[in-house]
């Protein structure tokens, strides 16, 4: 059985090594697109199951982004989760993400996001106590 | 009755035509009190010498004899009317009553009633028969002992009379004198006539003349009366005129002697006329020495003297003026004295409060200025001169108002003023800039009054204070307020920019401890997992401090928004609950949770902002509280307000502290909160979140047991924003 893939689209290196790190834990093979530059060329198939994005981003914007995610018919279904530090912004994307999470993000709560979706994902060894 | 032309009937008819004529003029100028006495005598004059003539042209002795005892009404009423119209002439007449006429006309009465039967008696006439002379003829008698006694009481009437007319007529000086020589001629008339008569030097020995000199008496009087226009300054004008005045008159002849005084000069001299007469004013103005040295040769003079001292004070008015008969020589002096006390003492007590008000607004701190009507200065005081910069009134008086504000005001100071004008409002208030000589400008805050004569407005007075300092105070002040705000906006702008700058790094930190904690970097020793905790706990109170300082400063710049939308109070309790349980089971305390159900099910509010006023209370009673539980009540308050309740059985909090527990960065300073860390913001930015939901936040609490926060919210109908 073949992992799930998950995205993660973060300009902070070292928060997008953190939810990459977070994430191939949980049991994915999680990609970073550093830029939200390399995006068109990732959005082929298969689409990932899981999507971490950022709102600010270097090269293009995090709302198209999600825009353009729900708008195609392979990447719709991708549960999609804003991490961002915009209180404000975080509002109004509430109804088209499936999650927001206001910085700083806990690797915790991505946790309970994967179990939520996914239940038996995560291996029981990882202590997160 | 037959009578024959002679020509001596002529004279004396035309005697009494001239006396007829007398009676009706001096009858139609009635008016006057002397008239009706001439009018008389007049009338008796022309009996006395129509008998007369018609005794002469009488043609035999029964007819003579008639007409010569018919005279004899005229001839015994002449001397006593001629007596009677003397006392009026020299304004006597007050002598002249009845208890005096009566008397006085018993001889009279007597001789007529004895002429018409001397044929009895002969007490008259004795012997009666005709005298001819030419073509004269009248009765020639011998007289009887009574006629005696008429012609010498007749003699004394005409004397009193005489005596009487010239007394008054000496009085006379000025205008008077021609008038009086005039008088003089009648009185002297019937004498002449009578010693002419009784002396034979008659032109016509037994022609009697006394008659034609009465005629010439009446004509005289006539003439010295009316004739000279002097009617107005005879002795009954002045009577009326002079004697009732208020002011004193003196008429002063040449020499200075008093030849006339009025009761008021009397009455301010306390003497009598009988003292003065004729008396030297020198002699008579003891009291006033120094006026009669000043004006003892001065003709034409006004002055103010004043007599007395202290409360009898009094002060007249002195007037001399020269006296000029009708040949334009001058007579005499007329001197009036006028009691003026009663307009001085007005005229000291108006100088004394006038001088006491100059005083006040001279010394007074405040500027006040007049002007009139329109607005043109009118009056100012020294010190709004010297704050104006003026060296002195006449530089501002006769400007305009408007001149000396600042240019930028004049238009809405003309709109003020010009409303009050309007309007007549009485008094206003109003604070303007005026430019001082030297260019600088000085505020005022000026009442300004209308003042009216009637109804009439004559001008406005301004009483205006200098509130320059004033002015810059509040300037400052509110310069300082722009200030503080923009200094408030610019934290809040920065608390903002830092706090979202903080969360990138945190989530760093944060999110390496917990890939340490759960092994992601290789199996950690326990002291190491221990270490990665408590980085995550201090990451976690850190991202609590964030939010509350973001939210305060939201609040205070007023830029947070309640999002309202449907929730259900049991879903929104229960979240609390969920959230809270953990936090209360570590400290071993009860939650316990209530919902009134009078409350709606369904209800409209901001259930973020809700929850995080619970989570606030809740963490904040499990905070502070060792032993028992806290309790969260939803109660229905009335039927427009619901209740959030949360007591707790902990450490209370003292009365004192009421007033600032609500305050940013407050805590109570208890050894309980030294342990129990917390950003002081929580209570705060609740209690600025209920009220921004138009509630409001109480508090009720003893130390060591317990606290209740009541939380009062107005239920919210849909689709109504909260304020």
């Amino acid at each position: 059985m073949t992992n799930p893939t998950a995205l993660v689209i973060e300009d902070d290196p070292k928060l997008g090594v953190i939810y990459q790190t977070a994430l191939r834990q949980f049991g994915f093979d999680a990609e970073l697109d550093d830029m939200g530059r390399d995006f068109r060329a990732r959005l082929v198939n298969p689409a990932p199951a899981l999507i971490i994005l950022d709102i600010h981003l270097p090269y293009a914007s995090g709302i198209e982004i999600l825009e353009q995610i729900k708008a195609d018919k392979a990447w719709r279904e991708a549960v999609v989760i804003v991490a961002t530090a915009d209180l404000f912004l975080s509002k109004s994307l509430a109804s088209q993400a499936d999650h927001v999470m206001i910085k700083p993000v806990s690797v915790d709560q991505i946790m309970k996001i994967v179990v939520g979706h996914w239940p038996d994902q995560i291996q029981p060894d990882i202590d997160s106590q | 009755m037959q009578f024959q032309y002679s020509p001596y009937v002529i004279p004396l008819i035309l005697a009494a035509l001239i006396s007829g004529w007398v009676a009706v003029y001096s009858w139609s100028r009635r008016a006057n009190r002397g008239a009706i006495a001439l009018t008389l005598l007049a009338w008796a004059v022309t009996e006395w010498s129509l008998g007369y003539a018609l005794e002469i042209a009488g043609a035999d002795l029964a007819t003579k004899v008639f007409w010569g005892k018919s005279q004899y009404l005229g001839i015994v009423l002449v001397p006593l009317l001629w007596v009677g119209f003397a006392f009026h002439h020299a304004n006597q007449a007050k002598w002249l009553t009845y208890r005096t006429i009566l008397p006085m006309s018993i001889i009279p009465a007597v001789t007529f009633a004895l002429v018409l039967t001397t044929e009895m008696h002969g007490l008259v006439w004795d012997k009666i028969a005709i005298t001819r002379t030419g073509s004269f003829s009248a009765l020639s008698v011998s007289y009887g002992f009574w006629f005696w006694i008429h012609t010498a009481y007749s003699y004394i009437l005409l004397l009193i009379g005489t005596v009487i007319v010239i007394r008054s007529v000496g009085r006379m000086r000025g205008v008077y004198r021609r008038q009086a020589v005039v008088l003089l001629l009648a009185v002297m008339a019937p004498w002449i006539g009578n010693a002419l008569y009784l002396s034979g030097l008659s032109p016509v020995p037994d022609l009697d003349l006394t008659p034609f000199a009465f005629t010439v008496t009446v004509v005289s009087f006539t003439w010295g009366i009316f004739g000279f226009q002097l009617v107005d300054l005879s002795p009954i004008a002045r009577a009326t005129v002079i004697d009732e005045m208020n002011s004193g008159m003196i008429v002063l002849d040449l020499r200075n002697r008093i030849v006339d005084i009025n009761p008021s000069a009397l009455r301010i001299l306390e003497t009598a006329e009988s003292k003065v007469l004729g008396q030297r004013a020198a002699d008579i103005l003891t009291a006033w020495p120094e006026l009669v040295e000043k004006y003892g040769q001065v003709m034409e003079a006004v002055d103010e003297i004043t007599v007395g001292e202290g409360e009898n004070q009094r002060w007249f008015e002195l007037r001399l003026s020269p006296l000029h008969n009708r040949g334009n020589e001058i007579a005499g002096r007329v001197v009036t004295i006028t009691d003026i006390t009663p307009r001085v003492q007005a005229e000291t007590q108006l100088l004394e409060s006038r001088a006491l008000y100059k005083q006040m607004v001279e010394s007074a701190g405040d500027i006040i200025y007049r002007t009139d009507a329109n607005g043109y200065f009118t009056y100012a005081n020294p010190i709004a001169l010297r704050l104006m910069g003026f060296e002195s009134e006449a530089e501002v008086l006769g400007r305009h108002y408007l001149e000396l504000a600042a240019p930028h005001q004049r238009h809405d100071l003309r709109k003020f003023y010009n409303r009050q004008f309007v309007a007549g409002e009485t008094n206003t208030y109003y604070e303007f800039a005026a430019i001082t000589t030297d260019g600088n400008e000085l505020w005022l805050g000026q009442n300004v009054q209308i003042l009216r004569e009637g109804d009439r407005i004559v001008g406005f007075q301004a009483v205006a204070r200098d509130i320059t300092e004033l002015k810059r105070a509040q300037n400052a002040l509110a310069f300082a307020r722009d200030e503080a705000l923009e200094a408030s906006r610019l934290k809040s702008l920065l608390l903002a920019k830092i706090s979202h700058e903080l969360r990138t790094p945190l989530g760093g930190i944060l999110g390496y401890a917990e890939l340490l904690k759960i092994n992601a970097f290789g199996e950690l020793a326990n002291q190491q997992k221990e270490a990665a905790a408590q980085i995550v706990d201090s990451v976690n109170y850190l991202t609590k401090l964030v939010n509350e300082l973001l939210d305060e400063a939201q609040i205070e710049a007023k830029t947070v928004k309640l999002y309202i939308n449907s929730f259900l109070p049991s879903a929104l309790l229960q979240s609390v609950e969920a959230k809270m349980t953990l936090m209360a089971q570590e400290k071993g305390l009860e939650l316990v949770t209530f919902i009134d159900p009078e409350l709606p099910k369904t209800m409209y509010g901001d259930e973020h902002r809700l929850h995080q006023i619970l989570v606030n209370l809740v963490a904040n009673a499990i905070k502070f509280t060792r032993t028992g539980g806290v309790r969260v009540n939803f109660l229905a308050a009335d039927a427009g307000h619901w209740a959030i309740q949360v007591s707790d059985t902990g450490v209370g909090i003292p009365e004192e502290a009421y007033k600032y527990i609500f305050e940013p960065f407050r805590q109570v300073t208890i050894p309980h909160t030294l342990r129990n860390r917390g950003t002081g913001l929580g209570l705060s930015i609740t209690k600025q979140l209920v009220e921004l939901m138009g509630g409001q936040i109480s508090l009720k609490s003893r130390v060591g047991r317990g606290s209740t926060f009541t939380v009062l919210l107005p239920i919210q109908k849909p689709g109504v924003e909260a304020i």
